[in-house]
């Protein structure tokens, strides 16, 4: 098991490496780069456009080759420092990301339990009772929350819940958990509930399905002629081997909730890594892109890590060497 | 909904601006007067006919003259407009001073930061990064020579944008190219560390002026303004032109120019994270991602001549730029004010309590970024002005207008916008017959199809961006349908922001798209404009680095370098571009704004004339011929819209100013207060 966890703990490293590359040679191919963004607000008076990509190319050390760049970029980063925005030096990417990393993280954990909690019995109900009308609509439902985009939901909830019902405007600035729990809370549980329901409606489908697979299964009628109560058989026997295949599809959901957290970040004005990510696209701001994408993609490779590893845990069977 | 704020304020200015002038005017030729007498002889007959033709040579003399009254005429002014039945704009002056809060008591006001555009600032250094995030948070926390204000009781007769003083006296105008500036004792550095308080002087101006120049993309057009830049013992800067610069008052008072920034916070680093300045807000804090905030400074050295402005005690500016999240915000209160868009008016008109009065809720701003359709002049059919023309004539402006501008307060922009006081409304009879080019007229627009050899219509690709935002979008589709009933067969293709900047935005078009034209494109060109010199040099000049009409290199004698670049070998299916022809901007094939020797005559023209009204007649004979040339074919105006919940109180409480430039945090933010008690009574 530790030997498992070593190598691929070990395997971060190539993978990473294989990230940035990719991610630093993808911005590189993209059209457009940084001083092309600058140009809209450039008043074009006293030098060229070609002098003004000159100096601003030379000063932000763009004039290098991108094997160079990238080199120093990777030098450094190894070092602990990612940098510093080619905008401009309000703060380094390290700050950037410390600050907003938690934030996104959180709106993730909270999708994730709100996603959880309501897909699990729900698709459980929905299998025990398979084709009753609460099987159809919850399957409705499931159907739905595939199918509603993300940024409309929330925009109906904005414009036509909340002045409906009469619900307090959401806070307009944002307070860590720490600062103000209550506050932080109030901010986030919209986008939380709207990004949980979305990845709500893939896992309580899933869910449902494993579940009526397992209910067929041998070991479960014994259960039932052992003389088990339905719940017990559900929940202790049926349940927790339903359950394996729906943890993959969590840990892959969580990689999927950085990008829908970038929707939601930007309606709902959460500072987090999705929000800054996509201002860093749109103005080619290499250093913000790539640290933004060395964190998303640490966190894919651990996230399924963990997700295997617990597999041990859910499944006895299963045993890493 | 009754006509109302921006263009009522606009007549009621510009009747004191008329009274301005004509006490200048007075003054100035009064100042020649005694000249003339100064010189006086006996002989009437010779003395007149040597007058004359002294007047003549001397010209601009007389208009430095009138100049150097400036400072004494504005006081006659004062008075001028006075006596002259303004009854108005004095009752309101009064009735602000004994409307004003307490000093302190202005509450605290939260608003997003650019509205619908908020976003982080990258720095909080001006010097460092042009975008508008960065410049219109300098307005809050530093000062400068002049600053643009709202409302000032003092307004240059040469300048477009009002001005008042900052950390200098209004300026004394010695000649057309000497202006000297005499700092403010009374101004202070904010009263935190590390700058505690000290007083702003001569050393640090020089210090900022020297860091400007060697940063700021912007000292580049401050320099091919002005040529030096001198600061004396007495607390006088001189400032020499290279030549005379009509709006050279308006670039001082800029917001994107020269703010005083400490050497203090430059060398300990803090620059781009900590500004501390000697403006009317105190930095506190920057959340990125979540808001600005600052508070206000009790020594702002304005604030004595104000009633104690800033009155709001803080100001939260959000980064929130949803424009559902805003617009329930503000309905609840929890936001007091917002820069919306005309978008969204009707959304926001439906959201506000039924017995909100909706002519103090709503503010509506003249446009002032010029956009429409754009092309590369050297390919067919766009170099031709006879489908520049019929383009316009095809499109429905007001149909456009009524499709996208719920607020029935929008309209057409000439070339250069909506520029106040110098834009002249295509659909005025002032206009005058070159209107016509504005007007839906299919008729005439087929009759110059078939004239320029394309009686079917052309089918086209219209390049552009979507990253504007729904509500451009909305306009381009409007624009797009408007004029197909003509035969522009017309289709988007959006671009990336950054492809779309770096590509057709620079006028770098693709050749040729399946056969259709591609050499066309929508969209806006220019922001933050104050003057329409801002678009002459940026926009249309031949000497501008943007180049948005297409290589940069557009002259007769590389014509044939260019038009290998133009079509790159590769312009299968078009009719080459006459060589011979190519560079006379007046035929009907090559060339652009760029070449246009009368456009270029004209810009100079305006530029050397110091009196605002003479000005003004220029720039507006400048739009007449922009119509006849079409080098862009404008599109429709729609206004900017702000909402202010009924506790946001400005001195003058009928009419709230807001300000359109950057210089808002400066010019407006100061002088607002939120009546605490009536916002707990209404939420």
């Amino acid at each position: 098991m530790n030997q498992y966890v070593i190598r691929r703990l070990l395997l971060i490293i190539p993978t990473l490496l294989g990230v940035t590359i990719l991610v630093s040679l993808l911005v590189e191919l993209l059209p457009g780069d940084f001083v092309d963004t600058l140009l809209e607000e450039y008043t074009g008076q006293g030098e060229s456009v070609q002098e003004f990509r000159a100096r601003i190319e030379a000063q932000l050390g763009l004039d290098r080759p991108w094997h160079e760049r990238y080199g120093d970029w990777l030098w450094n980063a190894l070092q602990g420092d990612l940098g510093t925005s080619l905008q401009g030096s309000f703060r380094t990417v390290n700050e950037e990301l410390q600050s907003r990393i938690p934030v996104t993280m959180e709106l993730g954990f909270l999708a994730l339990v709100v996603g959880t909690i309501v897909a699990l019995p729900v698709g459980v109900i929905s299998a025990v009772r398979q084709d009753s009308a609460a099987d159809y609509i919850l399957r409705g439902l499931a159907v739905l929350a595939l199918a509603v985009p993300g940024f409309w939901l929330a925009v109906i909830v904005i414009s036509i819940v909340f002045p409906t019902l009469g619900l307090p405007a959401l806070p307009v600035t944002y307070s860590t958990p720490t600062e103000d729990l209550p506050e932080n809370l109030r901010k986030m549980y919209v986008p939380a509930i709207l990004l949980g329901v979305a990845l709500a409606g893939p896992m309580m489908r899933l869910t449902r399905g494993e579940m009526l697979e397992v209910l067929r299964q041998d070991y479960v009628r014994t259960a039932r002629a052992k003389g088990l109560q339905e719940n017990a058989v559900i929940v202790q026997h049926a349940m927790r081997n339903a359950l394996i295949p729906v943890l993959t599809v969590i840990g892959l959901q969580a990689s999927l909730l950085i990008g829908g957290s970038v929707i939601m970040e930007s309606i709902f004005n959460l500072p987090g890594m999705g929000l800054k990510m996509i201002e860093a696209l749109k103005r080619r701001d290499i250093p913000i892109v790539m640290g933004i994408m060395v964190v998303i993609a640490l966190f894919v490779i651990v996230v399924n890590l963990v997700v295997d590893l617990a597999y041990s845990l859910v499944d006895p069977r299963i045993r890493y060497s | 909904m009754s006509e109302r704020n921006y263009w009522q304020r606009m007549r009621r200015r510009q009747l004191s601006r008329r009274a301005l002038l004509g006490a200048s005017a007075r003054a100035g030729v009064g100042a020649a007067g005694l000249a003339l007498v100064g010189c006086g002889d006996d002989d009437d007959d010779g003395q007149q006919a040597a007058a004359q033709v002294q007047q003549q040579d001397q010209q601009q003399q007389q208009a430095m003259q009138q100049q150097a009254q400036q400072q004494q005429a504005q006081q006659a002014a004062q008075q001028a407009a006075q006596q002259e039945g303004d009854d108005q704009d004095a009752a309101m002056q009064q009735q602000a001073v004994s409307a004003l809060p307490a000093p302190g008591a202005g509450g605290t006001g939260v608003s997003p930061y650019v509205g619908l555009s908020s976003g982080d600032p990258p720095t909080l250094d001006p010097y460092e990064n042009l975008t508008y995030r960065t410049q219109i948070g300098s307005a809050y926390h530093y000062a400068k020579l002049i600053r643009e204000v709202e409302g000032a009781p003092g307004i240059s007769p040469i300048n477009t944008a009002e001005i008042s003083e900052d950390a200098s006296r209004l300026p004394e105008v010695i000649d057309a190219t000497t202006y000297v500036f005499n700092l403010r004792e009374d101004v202070h550095w904010h009263d935190v560390e590390p700058l505690n308080g000290r007083q702003l002087v001569m050393d640090d101006i020089m210090y900022t002026y020297d860091r400007f120049r060697e940063v700021s993309p912007n000292a580049a057009g401050w320099d091919k303004v002005v040529a030096s830049f001198e600061g004396g013992e007495d607390n006088a800067i001189t400032v020499g032109l290279h030549r005379p610069h009509a709006p050279f008052l308006t670039l001082a008072s800029s917001s994107q120019h020269l703010w005083f920034i400490p050497p203090e916070i430059v060398d300990d680093g803090t620059v781009a994270s900590r500004p501390v300045g000697a403006g009317p807000w105190i930095f506190e804090e920057f959340e990125p991602g979540v808001a600005l905030r600052w508070r206000r400074n009790p020594n702002w050295h304005i604030g004595n001549d104000t009633g104690g402005a800033p009155f709001q005690e803080t100001i939260t500016k959000t980064m929130q730029n949803d424009p559902n999240v805003i617009i329930q915000a503000i309905a609840d209160g929890n936001l007091d004010m917002s820069l919306l868009s005309a978008a969204v008016y009707r959304q926001m008109e439906d959201a506000i309590p039924d017995t909100y009065d909706l002519d103090r809720y709503f503010v509506f701003t003249p446009n002032t970024v010029p956009g429409g359709f754009y092309f590369n002049f050297s390919i067919p059919p766009w170099n031709d002005v006879r489908m520049r023309l019929a383009l316009s004539m095809a499109m429905d402006r007001d149909g456009v207008l009524s499709a996208t501008d719920d607020t029935g307060q929008g309209g057409w922009q000439s070339g250069i916008s909506q520029l106040p006081p110098f834009w002249l409304d295509p659909k005025s009879d002032e206009f005058g017959p070159n209107s016509q080019y504005f007007h839906l007229n299919r008729a005439e627009a087929q009759k110059l199809m078939d004239a320029a050899g394309y009686p079917d219509g052309v089918q086209a690709l219209v390049h552009n961006t979507a990253d504007y935002g729904a509500a451009t979008n909305n306009l381009y589709a409007a624009c797009i349908a408007t004029v197909a009933e003509s035969g522009f067969q017309m289709e988007i293709f959006s671009k990336e922001y950054a492809a779309y900047i770096a590509s057709i935005f620079r006028g770098n078009f693709p050749d040729q798209w399946d056969g259709e034209s591609s050499h066309l494109a929508i969209g806006p060109f220019y922001g933050g404009a104050t003057d329409p010199e801002d678009l002459f040099a940026a926009v249309y000049s031949r000497t501008s680095g943007r180049h948005n009409w297409g290589s940069s290199s557009r002259t007769p004698d590389n014509r044939d370098g260019v038009l290998a670049l133009d079509t790159g070998g590769n312009a299968e299916g078009w009719s080459p571009v006459d060589a011979d022809t190519f560079g006379h901007p007046n035929s009907a094939i090559g060339g652009g704004p760029e070449l246009d020797e009368t456009l270029h005559q004209m810009f100079d023209d305006q530029r050397a004339l110091l009196d605002l009204e003479e000005r003004i007649e220029a720039i507006n004979d400048i739009q007449r011929y922009l119509a006849e040339q079409m080098y862009y074919v404008p599109y429709v105006a729609t206004p900017g819209v702000y909402a202010f919940n009924p506790w946001v109180k400005q001195n003058d409480f009928e009419n709230i100013h807001p300000k359109t430039t950057y210089g808002w945090g400066g010019a407006f933010e100061p002088y607002v207060w939120m009546d605490q008690a009536l916002k707990d009574e209404l939420t």
